[in-house]
C-alpha cells in the first residue's frame, strides 16, 4: 500500500521537469535586440572571460541576459498585472489604474524644497538676462487634473501646492500662465492620453493660447487643420505595466495657410529636414516621437517670418507637440532639452542673439530632476 | 544565484539535473562536488577559494582527531574549534568588532571591512557540528574526500540550510538514489517554496520597504511590521522548501526547518517551529553542553541567556541582532521562571495572540538597521510619532493588498494541507488531480511573477 502522499503526488516530478525542459529550449531561440514595451536595449550573451567571471560580472550579465530574452516576457508581465488587478491592486510601479482604464502617474517630487531650487535658478537667469522676454509654464499632469479618476485613497502628493509654491517664487517680471486653472476648464475635453504620460495637443494647443495672450505677442489668429497621426496608440505608462485596456489618438494641428516655411536643423547629428514631424515614427512602436522626432539636445529652427524675434525654448517632451504652433511667430526658435545638452548655454545667447525665452516642462519632470538647473546656473 | 531566478529555474537546473542523471552512480558524487562549487563560484567567486579550504582541513582535522587518544585528540580538537571560529568570526564579525571598537575609543583609523562569504554562517556551522560529534565518537569521520567534500558544500543547503547534521547525511553520501517518490515530493516543495518566496514574499517587501523609515499613521506601522512578519517567513520557508525539494530531487533528505511557526502558543513553541536546524544545534552544541535545565534555577537562566545571546549574534553582526537574540532569552526565561504557572491557565487563543504580539515586536528589531530606528518603529505601533491613528497611505495598502494578506495568514497555518489529506482519504483519484493541476497553475503563476520583477521600462528618454 502505497503512502497516500505519494499518490497525490504522482506524476509533479515528471511534468516539472517537462516544463523546465520546455523553459530550456524556449530560451534557445534567436534573441531579440531591443524591447519595445520596455524602451530599451536588451542584455545579449555575454561573452566568457576568466577575469569577468572572477570579478562576478559575467553572472550579472547571463542573469540579465536570461531575464531580458526570457521567452514571451511582456505575456508574462500582463498575465501577472491581472493576477493583481483582481487581487484588487490598482498601482502598478508608480502606475494607478484608474476609472475608465486611465493610466495616471504618480507624482513624485525629488525634494521637499523642489520649487525653491527651480525658483532661485531661473530668477538668477532671469537676472544675468533682464532684457529677454521670459515665460515660465509648467503644465499639470494627470494626476493633478484627473484626481477625481484616481482609485479611492490613493496616496498621492499634491502637485498643485508645490506648483503654486514654484509660481509665487518667481519674478515678479516673469511671464506665467496658471496652466491649472485652464487645464481644469478643459478637464472634459480630451487633453491627457489615457495610456501615456503626456498631455494632448489638444491640450498644448489650449496652453499655445495662453501663452500668446500673457505674453503680448501680435494677435495674428492662425486657423487649423487637424489630422490624425495614429489611432491606435498605447503610450508609455501602458507598455510599463503591460496594460493595454484603453488606447488612444495622437493629433496634429496643422495651419490652413501654409504661408509660413521652416528648416529644423539637430544640431547634435547635423541633421536639417522641412518638417518637424517624424513621419516614419507616426505608425512607429514609441508614435509620440512623430512629434520632433522624440527628444534632441539643441535643435534650431529657421522660419520665413520676417522678425527679429527668436525664442530659447527649454523643454521636456510635454513641448514636443507645443512647438508646431509656435512656428507662425518666430523667425528663429532653439529648443534646449537640458537632460541631454552639455554645452555653454551663455555662450549660445550671446552668439544667437536670443529675444525671448520660454521654460515648458510638465510638472514631472521639473519636480523630479535637476538638469535644468545644471544647465542653467553654469556661469 | 538565487533559486528564485529565471536563471536558476531555467537554465542551471535542467541542465544540471540532465547531467546528473545521466552520470555514471559511482561519479554522482564527484559530480555533485563539482556543481557544488561552481554553484558557489557563481555567486561568490573569490570565497570558493575559502570554502574549499574549510573542506580540505575540516577533512584532515576530522581524520586526525579520529584516529588519535586522550590528551592530543583534545588538542586537535580545540585547534579544529579554534580555527573554524576563527573564520566565522573574521569574515563575520570584524568590521563589526572595529567599528564598535572605534566608535568607543576617541580614534579614527581605517580599515577595509571584508565582504561576508555566502553562507558562511551556515557551513561553519555544520563543520563545527561535525568535528564535534567526531571528538565526542558519536560519529566516524569521513574518509573519503569527495564524500565529504559533498557533506559540507551540497549546494541546496550550502548557502542557507537547513543546517543539516552529519549523522543525518552519512548513510545517504552511499546510498542515494534518484527515486519516482522522491521526485513528485521534491518538485511539489520546490513549486511550493517558489511560489512562497516569490508570490508572498516579494509582494510584502513592497509594503515594508515602503513602510520602513517613512512617516505612517499607527495603523500604517502595524500594517508595514505585519508585512515584514510575512516577509521574512515566507521568504525564509519558502527557501527551505526549495531547498529540501531540490535535495529530493537529487535523491537526498534534508532536516526539516519549519513547521508553522505562527501557529505557537508560546515564544519555546515558536523556536521549536521557527528555523529548527538551528535551534537543534544550539541546543545539542551550546545549551546541553552547558548543562540543559538540569541544573539550578540560577544556572539554568544562564544557560538560556548565553544560548539566545549567541542566536542573535549568530544572525548578524550587529547591535540589533543581539538586542533581538537577547529579547527572545528573557521572554523564554520569564515564559519558563515567572509566568509558567499563570501562563497554563490563560486560554489558548490569548496565548497565540500574545505570542504573535511578542514575535511581531522581535521582528522590529531584526528588520531595521539601526537601534534607534527600531525604537522609532516600535514608537509609531504604540502611536507615538506617527501622523495619526488611521492615513490614506494605510487604507490604501490595507485595500490592496487585503487578498494577499489573507491568503498569507492562511498560508501560515496547517489548514489546506489538512483540508487535502482529508478530501484526499475519501476522493484519493480527484484529489490527485486537483493537486498536479493546482500545482501546475501555481507554478506559471509564480513565473509571471519572476518575470514581472525583471521587468524595467525605461521611460525617461521618452519623457
Amino acid at each position: 500500500m502505497k503512502k497516500l502522499s505519494e499518490v497525490l503526488n504522482y506524476g509533479i516530478g515528471f511534468l516539472f521537469f517537462a516544463m523546465l525542459a520546455i523553459g530550456f529550449f524556449a530560451q534557445l531561440l534567436p534573441d531579440q535586440k531591443f524591447s519595445d514595451k520596455e524602451n530599451r536595449v536588451l542584455e545579449t550573451m555575454p561573452s566568457f572571460s576568466l577575469a569577468s567571471y572572477l570579478s562576478g560580472n559575467f553572472q550579472e550579465s547571463y542573469q540579465s541576459y536570461t531575464n531580458d530574452q526570457f521567452p514571451l516576457r511582456s505575456e508574462w508581465v500582463q498575465r501577472k498585472t491581472s493576477i493583481d488587478m483582481v487581487a484588487g491592486i490598482r498601482k502598478f510601479q508608480d502606475v494607478y489604474i484608474g476609472d475608465e482604464n486611465i493610466l495616471i502617474q504618480d507624482y513624485e517630487p525629488l525634494s521637499h524644497n523642489k520649487s525653491e531650487l527651480i525658483a532661485t535658478s531661473i530668477n538668477d537667469f532671469y537676472n544675468r538676462y533682464p532684457d529677454l522676454n521670459t515665460s515660465v509654464m509648467i503644465a499639470p499632469t494627470k494626476v493633478q487634473i484627473e484626481s477625481d479618476k484616481l482609485p479611492k485613497n490613493a496616496p498621492v502628493k499634491s502637485q498643485k501646492r508645490d506648483m503654486q509654491k514654484l509660481s509665487s517664487l518667481l519674478n515678479e517680471n516673469i511671464h506665467q500662465v496658471d496652466l491649472i486653472q485652464l487645464m481644469n476648464q478643459h478637464k472634459k475635453e480630451y487633453i491627457y492620453y489615457k495610456s501615456d504620460h503626456h498631455w494632448t495637443t489638444l491640450a498644448a494647443k489650449y496652453a499655445f493660447d495662453a501663452y500668446l495672450t500673457s505674453t503680448g505677442i501680435e494677435d495674428k489668429k492662425v486657423e487649423y487643420d487637424t489630422y490624425v497621426s495614429n489611432d491606435n496608440f498605447y503610450g508609455t505608462l501602458a507598455n510599463r505595466i503591460g496594460y493595454y485596456k484603453a488606447k488612444d489618438i495622437i493629433q496634429i494641428f496643422l495651419p490652413k495657410s501654409e504661408d509660413v516655411k521652416y528648416l529644423v536643423n539637430f544640431k547634435d547629428t547635423n541633421q536639417q529636414v522641412p518638417s518637424i514631424y517624424d513621419s516614419s515614427r507616426q505608425l512607429s512602436t514609441s508614435p509620440y516621437e512623430v512629434f520632433l522626432g522624440g527628444n534632441s539636445p539643441y535643435i534650431e529652427i529657421d522660419t520665413t517670418v520676417e522678425n527679429d524675434r527668436h525664442l530659447l525654448l527649454f523643454k521636456d517632451s510635454y513641448a514636443n507637440c507645443f512647438v508646431e504652433f509656435l512656428l507662425p511667430y518666430y523667425s528663429k526658435i532653439t529648443i534646449i532639452d537640458p537632460r541631454y545638452y552639455y554645452d555653454d548655454i551663455n555662450e549660445l545667447i550671446t552668439k544667437e542673439n536670443v529675444s525671448d525665452i520660454l521654460y515648458l516642462y510638465s510638472a514631472d519632470t521639473i519636480f523630479s530632476e535637476d538638469s535644468l538647473e545644471q544647465v542653467i546656473n553654469s556661469k | 544565484m538565487s533559486f528564485s531566478s529565471l536563471f536558476f529555474v531555467f537554465t542551471w537546473l535542467p541542465i544540471i539535473y540532465a547531467l546528473y542523471a545521466l552520470s555514471p552512480k559511482r561519479l554522482k558524487n564527484a559530480y555533485l562536488v563539482i556543481v557544488s562549487l561552481l554553484f558557489y563560484s557563481w555567486g561568490d567567486p573569490k570565497y570558493v577559494i575559502l570554502l574549499i579550504f574549510c573542506i580540505l582541513v575540516n577533512y584532515g582535522l576530522g581524520i586526525w582527531i579520529n584516529n588519535s587518544n586522550g590528551h592530543k585528540r583534545k588538542s586537535i580538537f580545540l585547534l579544529s574549534l579554534i580555527i573554524n571560529v576563527f573564520i566565522l568570526a573574521y569574515f563575520k564579525y570584524y568590521g563589526f568588532m572595529l567599528d564598535t571598537i572605534f566608535n568607543i575609543i576617541p580614534v579614527s583609523a581605517h580599515y577595509e571591512v571584508l565582504a561576508m562569504p555566502l553562507g558562511i554562517s551556515f557551513f561553519t556551522f555544520q563543520i563545527l557540528a561535525y568535528q564535534i560529534d567526531v571528538y565526542r565518537k558519536k560519529i566516524e569521520a569521513q574518509r573519503n574526500f569527495i564524500d565529504y567534500a559533498l557533506y559540507v558544500s551540497f549546494f541546496p543547503k550550502l548557502i542557507m540550510g537547513p543546517i543539516t547534521p552529519y549523522a543525518f547525511f552519512e548513510e545517504q553520501l552511499k546510498n542515494h538514489k534518484i527515486t519516482r517518490a522522491l521526485l513528485d515530493k521534491g518538485a511539489k516543495r520546490f513549486i511550493i517554496g517558489l511560489a512562497q518566496k516569490v508570490i508572498l514574499a516579494n509582494t510584502f517587501a513592497v509594503i515594508w520597504n515602503s513602510y520602513c523609515m517613512s512617516d505612517a499613521s499607527l495603523l500604517g506601522a502595524w500594517i508595514g511590521i505585519l508585512a515584514y512578519t510575512l516577509q521574512i517567513y515566507f521568504d525564509f520557508c519558502g527557501y527551505s522548501h526549495m531547498a529540501i525539494g531540490l535535495a529530493n530531487m537529487f535523491g537526498f533528505q534534508l532536516v526539516e526547518n519549519f513547521n508553522y511557526p505562527y501557529v505557537s502558543q508560546s515564544i519555546s513553541e515558536f523556536w521549536r517551529r521557527w528555523h529548527i536546524s538551528l535551534g537543534a544545534w544550539f541546543r545539542e552544541y551550546i545549551y546541553i553542553p552547558l548543562g540543559g535545565n538540569r541544573v539550578s534555577r540560577n544556572k539554568h537562566i544562564r544557560n538560556l541567556m548565553i544560548v539566545w545571546l549567541l542566536t542573535g549574534i549568530w544572525h548578524g553582526a550587529s547591535f540589533n541582532f543581539i538586542i533581538w537574540g537577547v529579547y527572545y532569552g528573557v521572554l523564554v526565561v520569564l515564559e519558563k521562571h515567572v509566568f509558567a504557572s499563570i501562563i497554563e491557565r490563560i486560554p489558548m487563543l490569548l496565548r497565540w495572540i500574545c505570542t504573535f504580539i511578542l514575535v511581531v515586536i522581535g521582528w522590529v528589531f531584526f528588520a531595521t538597521p539601526t537601534l534607534s530606528a527600531a525604537f522609532a518603529y516600535l514608537g509609531r505601533m504604540g502611536n507615538i510619532g506617527t501622523i495619526g491613528v488611521i492615513d490614506n497611505t494605510a487604507i490604501w495598502y490595507l485595500k490592496s493588498y487585503l487578498i494577499y494578506f489573507i491568503i498569507a495568514i492562511f498560508a501560515c497555518t496547517p489548514l489546506l494541507p489538512n483540508l487535502f489529506k482529508m478530501i484526499a482519504r475519501k476522493r484519493i483519484d480527484l484529489m490527485h488531480m486537483v493537486m498536479i493541476a493546482l500545482l501546475i497553475l501555481l507554478f506559471f503563476l509564480t513565473i509571471s511573477f519572476m518575470v514581472n520583477d525583471t521587468y524595467t521600462s525605461f521611460l525617461y528618454f521618452d519623457f
